[in-house]
């Protein structure tokens, strides 16, 4: 009985095994044969979604129930977060996608610049206002731009 | 009846880790109520093994890795027990990033000095404090999270709505793409409510607890009523995934970002709750997770085990759980983000899930050993279902994780 039940179990370690190695296989395979599938659709979700949680954050140290530390902070873990995806565009411009890296870049750009000028001023709520403004037109124009890359 | 109530409410507020966290609001996030089944078949799944683990605890005094290696014998073992250490090493070191990164919202310190403290804050507090209170003060202090489940109907979601999204479905999407990523994300949310460690930390408790055969019931009740309104948790921030962070373009990936949804509707002090339920629930998981490991490989090797007995009688057991923490620290400290860590080691748990709960399954079903405490028809219906169940998850993840690179699309 419990030889057949150490079999059983050695079967499923074999089975997800052929699969780790399989699903590997598969990939290698992919990126061997030919252009890599284009994942600029990726990186601009994600730019997307780091620019509206820019923009809630800016929202809250405006309407002042975000400390000022939690500001910074906040602003100090999303700023690699957000230069790994601008070097990702930069890269993109010469690769797939020219056209969507190209107008995404500056903003991305941007977008570091006010999560920096909303760190220095976390304590003052006043002056989160006009970042929080620009921070909407960055998200209003990534969104559209985020959707139209999708596959699909 | 307190210690009954305590250990509903210890089992509820340690539900909720990193990764069930990310995993549900990014969940209601990317496709709104479209995943709330897979949360409630997940909280169904642990509700069946976790009774089961307790049970054999209690009528056999085995928790899980014992099991493993008497049912499977050493060889087989062995590869389970060695990929479990490692997904527990994994969920540690994410649990111990997401601290660093809770505790960074509140003082200017560089985030590895942070990670450094967390891991002599974790340290200290597996020293210093019995079992019990280790199971009650992170398990109590994990339920500042219900301030989750406030939001969420704060939120006013379609109540209709969500009760139907209970029944197993699959949403139309817009491409072969957004269906593969549902998967993943169908597969990594049932792993994060079933994570392997929630078993071997609540059989190997059991033992701690010196439960009885006449426990039972109280382990029944306990599982059910506990992960039931653990789960709710689970519901509450895919309902606040869906209602809050959607329709802001929001798919989040930092713990203080989630906190906002709070922070929107209680200020300052709803912050500090849901980040303070954050720290506690983070804290607690780390713990299981290193003295889950820690377990494991005592169990399995025979050796003295338990932080019933003192550090010196059980001393490998002790060195055990120690190098978890430094080996978790370690992966941190290496500067990898400890949100993509909270994604590998979801993913990867989900592989060793049939793995560990194949042989409980057997153990619990087996009248020679459990007596009139062995599985009932519909503990061995369930049990084998979920078998099936994770067995599939556990053959689909990391196929999944390679075609949706990486979970992100």
């Amino acid at each position: 009985m419990r030889r057949h039940e150490a079999r059983w179990v050695r079967r499923l370690q074999v089975a997800v095994g052929l699969s780790i190695v399989g699903a590997l296989g598969f990939a290698a395979f992919v990126a061997a044969s030919g252009e890599p599938q284009s994942t600029l659709y990726i990186t601009l979700g994600e730019l997307r979604s780091r620019a509206a949680e820019s923009l809630e954050i800016a929202h809250g140290t405006a309407a002042s129930r975000l400390p000022a530390n939690f500001v910074r902070a906040q602003a100090e873990q999303l700023a690699p977060r957000i230069a790994s995806l601008r070097d990702a565009l930069a890269k993109a411009e010469t690769h797939e996608g020219a056209t969507d890296a190209r107008t995404a870049r500056p903003l991305s750009e941007r977008l570091l610049a006010l999560m920096q000028a909303l760190a220095e001023r976390a304590d003052t709520p006043s002056a989160a206002v006009p970042i929080e403004r620009e921070l909407r037109g960055i998200v209003e124009r990534l969104v559209p731009l985020a959707r139209s890359a999708r596959p699909g | 009846m307190l210690e009954l109530f305590l250990g509903i409410l210890t089992a509820m507020g340690g539900f909720v880790e990193v990764g069930e966290l990310t995993f549900a609001v990014n969940a209601g996030a990317k496709f709104g109520y479209g995943l709330l089944w897979v949360a409630g078949v997940g909280a169904l799944g642990i509700i069946v093994y976790g009774e089961m683990a307790g049970r054999v605890a209690a009528v056999r005094g085995q928790p899980v890795f014992n099991l493993i290696r008497e049912r499977v014998g050493f060889d087989a073992g062995l590869v389970t027990l060695v990929a479990a250490v490692a997904v527990n090493v994994l969920t540690c070191a994410a649990e111990i990033g997401a601290i660093a990164l809770v505790w960074q919202l509140f003082a200017d310190w560089p985030y590895r000095a942070w990670v450094a403290a967390a891991c002599v804050f974790l340290v200290l507090a597996v020293w210093v404090l019995p079992f019990q209170w280790i199971e009650r003060v992170f398990g109590l202090g994990g339920l500042l999270l219900v301030v989750f489940l406030v939001i969420a109907m704060i939120e006013a979601p379609d109540l209709g709505e969500v009760g139907a999204a209970f029944v197993p479905h699959v949403p139309s999407l817009e491409s072969t793409q957004q269906y593969l990523l549902y998967a993943y994300y169908a597969v990594a949310l049932l792993s994060s409510i079933m994570l392997p460690y929630e078993a071997y930390f609540y059989s190997s408790g059991a033992v701690e607890d010196r439960w009885k055969p006449s426990d039972v019931g109280r382990n029944r009740f306990i599982v059910v009523v506990g992960f039931v309104l653990g789960s709710l948790l689970c519901v509450a921030l895919i309902v606040v995934g869906a209602q809050f962070f959607a329709p802001r373009h929001i798919e989040p990936q930092l713990p203080g970002v989630v906190a906002t949804s709070v922070a929107v509707h209680f200020g300052v002090a709803g912050l500090l709750i849901a980040i303070g339920g954050m720290f506690f629930a983070f804290a607690g998981a780390a713990i299981e997770t290193a003295l889950s490991a820690a377990y494991g490989i005592a169990q399995f090797f025979g050796w003295p085990w338990g932080r019933f007995r003192p550090a010196h009688e059980a001393s490998r057991f002790t060195i055990a759980w120690l190098a978890v923490f430094v080996l978790a620290t370690a992966v941190i400290l290496t500067g990898v983000d400890p949100v993509s860590v909270v994604e590998y080691s979801i993913v990867f748990s989900v592989v060793i899930l049939p793995l560990s709960y194949l042989p409980l399954l057997l153990v619990a079903g087996d009248r020679r050993l459990m007596g009139e405490y062995a599985n009932g028809s519909v503990a061995r219906v369930l049990g084998w279902l979920y078998m099936v169940l994770l067995t599939v998850a556990a053959l689909a993840a990391i196929p999944l994780l390679i075609l949706t690179h990486g979970g992100q699309g």
